[in-house]
């Protein structure tokens, strides 16, 4: 075979290779994360029912990792209800809301409702810190990072610990 | 005379080979472990969490708690609030053992009792690319720059690691990871001044991040005037006789100046930092960078033309690469590079004094660039859970000539025998200055080398809490034998939050290119590498989210190549060393607290040549003193124990407080100077006893060889003006400190005389205070 006749078989070969690309989740890690942010973060009343509520609001391949860790793991020692819901009505008892990238156009919306209730927002989308959720999740470098928008979360009745302040990239609102 | 011709075709090969692999990938998702499921991430510390794709140390990703190496990362945090002057005060503060020395030629970084003439024994690595100078320095550029604020973290592993990284990591690798736009304030603006060593600098960042693009820019410049008449204590019999603090009035001949001004720029060269870095399409970085530095020798003046003047020498560095991270599948990944490094390098040594000007090129030393253009590509495969393998190769081709933008006749280059210096034109003054004496060679032919490269690492998993890492590399360069450093590792997790690793490697370095090119010049049997063996066990716990503890332990052996009479770098001997390593580090809401402790022991010393010395003083008496096994302690330049504190404390929102200290006893350096006195005692006459008692107990006097302390406090106050948010920081360094003292680097050469104890010397850091001034946007 010539040296040609092997590049070009190489050449096809990666072609090949990468119709075959497969989306790599980075979704383990921000569940992981989404569960030890709850670690760190106190909510102000005892969690009704023993239960604590966790919302998925839009589209996102998080809630198939959710659904998985959460058969068996408990946050702060009560199980894990995951509602998986587009409408704020039934939002009122949940304890933290993860955003997906899908309800952009409405993320005022969404906060508008939750400020007045004790709720943990939790996004991974460019700006979402920005506007007003407490914790975003950002991709850097093939890390998982987060910034808080502390004013917020001062401005709810959460109580974040200092720890997870110390490693994360704090933002203030557009105001 | 064999002379490397560069074989045309291999490089071409490699080039389409690159650019094969870069032309026919497309955009992809960012890279992620899959093997790590969320329920396995659940269980890791938030820290572990934080760094589940660490790299350094390993080719393929692995959690930071299964890391087969000694493992220091110093974060963006701590390198703000540190008080440091530069990259190796870090090193000393962080690093379990990590301490450095002053060179004359400037700081020699020491990590696990290894420690060298050059900083050859350690890699230097900016965003994954070796920096390292292969002409002898080593780890040369970024170490003593005094900004430190484009930095986002420092990796360091204490002991070797040419595994991954190829040839020079017997002692250690210093890996640095700059911000990106990512990781920076879209636009920061800085300002630093330090009132002892009078420097100031200025530096800002600017980023874009869109979509599928983002930029960042860094520049900063600074400029230092240095510790004005520092307390520079020199011994010499050989070059003007005397003892004490550096001063006109130093020595008995007359020849004392005052000291040269500490960590003061050179030539007035301003230190500059500039960094591009652009990223594309999700998965192409294009990094360039530009660094520079400047020293002044530590000495007396010498004159020049134009009057005593201080020698010195100074660096530049420019690199290029563009970077691609393609995942093919879910379980196929291929990293690729390709890249262009360009160093100057510059001495002015004063050979000949007031004869001529100081910037002539007869007073210098070296004047050159060396330059590398590089190929890597790693494949990553990960077929099931329980293994995962990486194979990479890497093509390196070193070309050397003028310095940037200079003429072919300033070039000249310091070769060991029979090269000696190197000029690349008849017409060079250097060439006609010199040639009589027989000390010049004229080279005809490109001077250049490459090294080609493969390596590998197999991470498989037996059982649930087993893995066993697999890695090797191979490199061969030109002009040296090929050098193999392989590595198994047995990772054990016991339970939940408790490891124990255990590593056996050999690492080795090939010899400095200064002796290569000569030796193959001169038709010779070509060097064997330096090579380290070494086992290492590491247990590391974490408890309960805030408590963590790692203890290291470790057994090496090398077959050391060290300077000699010869004006070689040659193998000396047979060293083996031991040590023990310990972090305990406990979180609490706003405060951090580090302890480090650790321990070296010298097993064993066979010298492969008499290291038989005596001390004939020249000019003074005719006795000749000798001295036996000379430098039988191989550890001469550490202090056995070293107990680091470190502490930080968030007081609110606005306050931070940094603490650190460090307590050294049982210093090596005392065996150079009681070999002298016993010498002395055993054979000189009743003057020489005199003299060298004065000198003994002056230094005593001093602290030398005694255990020492030093201290380094900081405090940050960030607040609001208008849209801008500031920080405010002052530090003090050596707030508190008995007997610190930076010792000078000691070595020893086999078969040379020496007067009194040369190279006993060092400086006295002073209490230093420092501001800065930060504003984000």
């Amino acid at each position: 075979m010539t040296l040609k006749n092997k590049y070009i078989i190489l050449l096809l070969y990666l072609l090949f290779a990468n119709a075959l690309q497969a989306q790599v989740s980075e979704y383990n890690h921000k569940a992981a994360f989404i569960e030890r942010f709850t670690r760190f973060i106190e909510w102000p009343n005892s969690i009704e029912r023993d239960t604590f509520k966790l919302a998925v609001i839009g589209k996102t391949p998080l809630k198939a990792t959710l659904s998985e860790l959460f058969i068996d793991l408990k946050i702060k020692g009560h199980n894990v209800e995951l509602i998986y819901t587009n409408n704020l009505n039934d939002l009122t008892k949940v304890n933290l809301i993860f955003i997906s990238k899908s309800e952009k156009k409405r993320i005022n919306e969404i906060l508008a409702f939750t400020d007045k209730y004790p709720i943990l927002t939790i996004g991974d989308s460019k700006g979402f810190c920005d506007k007003g959720v407490h914790i975003n999740m950002y991709v850097d470098d093939n890390y998982i990072r987060y910034e808080i928008n502390q004013d917020a979360i001062e401005k709810s009745d959460l109580k974040v610990s200092s720890q997870l302040l110390s490693s994360a990239k704090i933002i203030k609102s557009n105001d | 005379m064999k002379i490397f011709i560069i074989n045309q075709k291999k490089i071409i090969k490699c080039i389409l080979f690159s650019c094969l692999i870069f032309l026919s990938i497309k955009s992809s998702g960012q890279e992620f472990s899959d093997t790590l499921k969320a329920k396995d991430l659940v269980q890791l510390s938030f820290e572990e969490l934080m760094n589940v794709q660490i790299k350094t140390g390993t080719l393929l990703s692995i959690k930071r708690s299964k890391v087969p190496s000694a493992l220091t990362v110093i974060t963006r945090e701590e390198i703000e609030n540190t008080p440091a002057r530069n990259l190796v005060d870090l090193l000393e503060v962080y690093v379990p053992g990590g301490s450095f020395t002053n060179h004359w030629l400037g700081p020699r970084i020491g990590i696990r009792g290894v420690m060298s003439d050059q900083n050859n024994s350690f890699l230097l690595i900016v965003n994954g690319e070796n920096m390292n100078s292969q002409y002898e320095k080593g780890s040369f550029f970024e170490i003593i720059n005094r900004d430190l604020s484009d930095i986002e973290k420092i990796e360091i592993i204490s002991g070797p690691g040419s595994v991954t990284y190829g040839s020079g990591a017997i002692g250690g690798i210093i890996s640095i990871t700059t911000k990106n736009a990512k990781t920076s304030d879209k636009i920061n603006i800085g300002v630093a001044h330090n009132l002892t060593y009078r420097y100031s600098l200025i530096n800002s960042n600017f980023s874009v991040k869109k979509k599928k693009f983002s930029v960042y820019m860094f520049g900063s410049i600074g400029t230092s005037e240095g510790i004005k008449n520092p307390k520079f204590y020199y011994v010499d019999r050989a070059h003007g006789y005397g003892c004490g603090y550096m001063s006109e009035t130093w020595g008995y001949k007359g020849l004392g100046t005052p000291a040269p001004n500490f960590y003061a720029d050179f030539q007035h060269r301003p230190e500059i930092k500039i960094q591009l870095d652009i990223d594309f399409l999700d998965e192409f970085k294009f990094q360039s960078r530009y660094t520079n530095f400047s020293f002044i020798k530590l000495q007396q003046k010498i004159n020049s033309e134009e009057g005593p003047a201080f020698p010195g020498f100074y660096g530049q560095q420019f690199s290029l690469s563009l970077n691609n991270k393609h995942n093919f599948s879910k379980k196929t990944k291929l990293e690729s590079n390709i890249g262009f490094q360009s160093q100057n390098h510059g001495e002015i040594y004063l050979w000949q004094r007031d004869n001529k000007p100081f910037n002539d090129i007869t007073q210098r030393r070296y004047s050159f660039s060396e330059n590398q253009i590089h190929l890597r590509s790693i494949l990553t495969y990960e077929p099931f859970d329980k293994l995962k393998m990486a194979i990479g190769t890497e093509y390196r081709y070193w070309f050397y000539g003028t310095e940037w933008g200079k003429a072919k006749n300033s070039f000249v280059m310091n070769f060991a025998p029979t090269v000696n210096f190197a000029v690349l034109d008849s017409s060079s003054g250097f060439y006609s200055q010199y040639n009589k004496y027989g000390i010049v060679t004229l080279i005809d032919d490109p001077i250049n080398a490459n090294q080609i490269s493969g390596f590998y690492e197999f991470n498989y998993m037996p059982f649930k809490n087993t893995t066993i890492l697999f890695s090797g590399r191979i490199d061969k360069h030109n002009l040296a034998k090929m050098a193999f450093s392989p590595r198994i590792a047995f990772i054990q997790q016991l339970n939940k939050n408790n490891f124990l690793k255990l590593i056996a490697q050999q690492s080795v370095r090939l010899p400095n290119f200064r002796e290569l090119y000569a030796i193959d010049f001169a038709s010779e049997p070509t060097p064997e590498p330096e090579r380290l063996r070494g086992i290492e066990l590491i247990y590391s716990s974490v408890f309960l989210e805030n408590f963590s503890v790692n203890l290291s332990t470790y057994c090496q052996s090398v077959n050391q190549i060290g300077f000699t009479e010869k004006n070689r770098s040659e193998i000396i001997g047979e060293f083996n060393t031991a040590g023990f390593e310990s972090k305990l580090s406990y979180k609490l809401n706003n405060f951090n607290i580090a302890l480090n402790y650790t321990y070296i022991k010298q097993l064993k010393w066979d010298p492969e040549y008499d290291f038989n010395t005596y001390i004939s003083n020249i000019g003074i008496d005719s006795l000749d003193i000798p001295i036996i096994d000379a430098g039988k302690n191989r550890i001469n330049n550490f202090p056995q124990h070293q107990l680091k504190l470190i502490t930080s404390y968030k007081i609110n929102k606005s306050l931070y407080v940094h603490f650190n200290a460090r307590f050294a006893s049982k210093y090596g350096q005392a065996d150079m100077l009681n070999m002298f006195m016993s010498a002395h005692d055993n054979y000189g006459s009743l003057e020489t006893q005199q003299e060298m008692s004065n000198i003994y107990n002056d230094l005593l006097d001093k602290g030398y060889s005694k255990s020492s302390f030093t201290s380094n406090i900081s405090a940050s106050y960030s607040f609001k003006l208008g849209n801008v948010n500031l920080v405010l920081s002052s530090w003090v360094m050596n707030l508190f400190a008995v007997n610190n003292i930076r010792y000078v680097y000691q070595f020893w050469e086999e078969g040379n005389n020496r007067q009194y104890p040369r190279q006993v010397g060092f400086v006295e850091e002073p209490r230093t205070f420092g501001i800065s001034l930060k504003a984000k946007f």
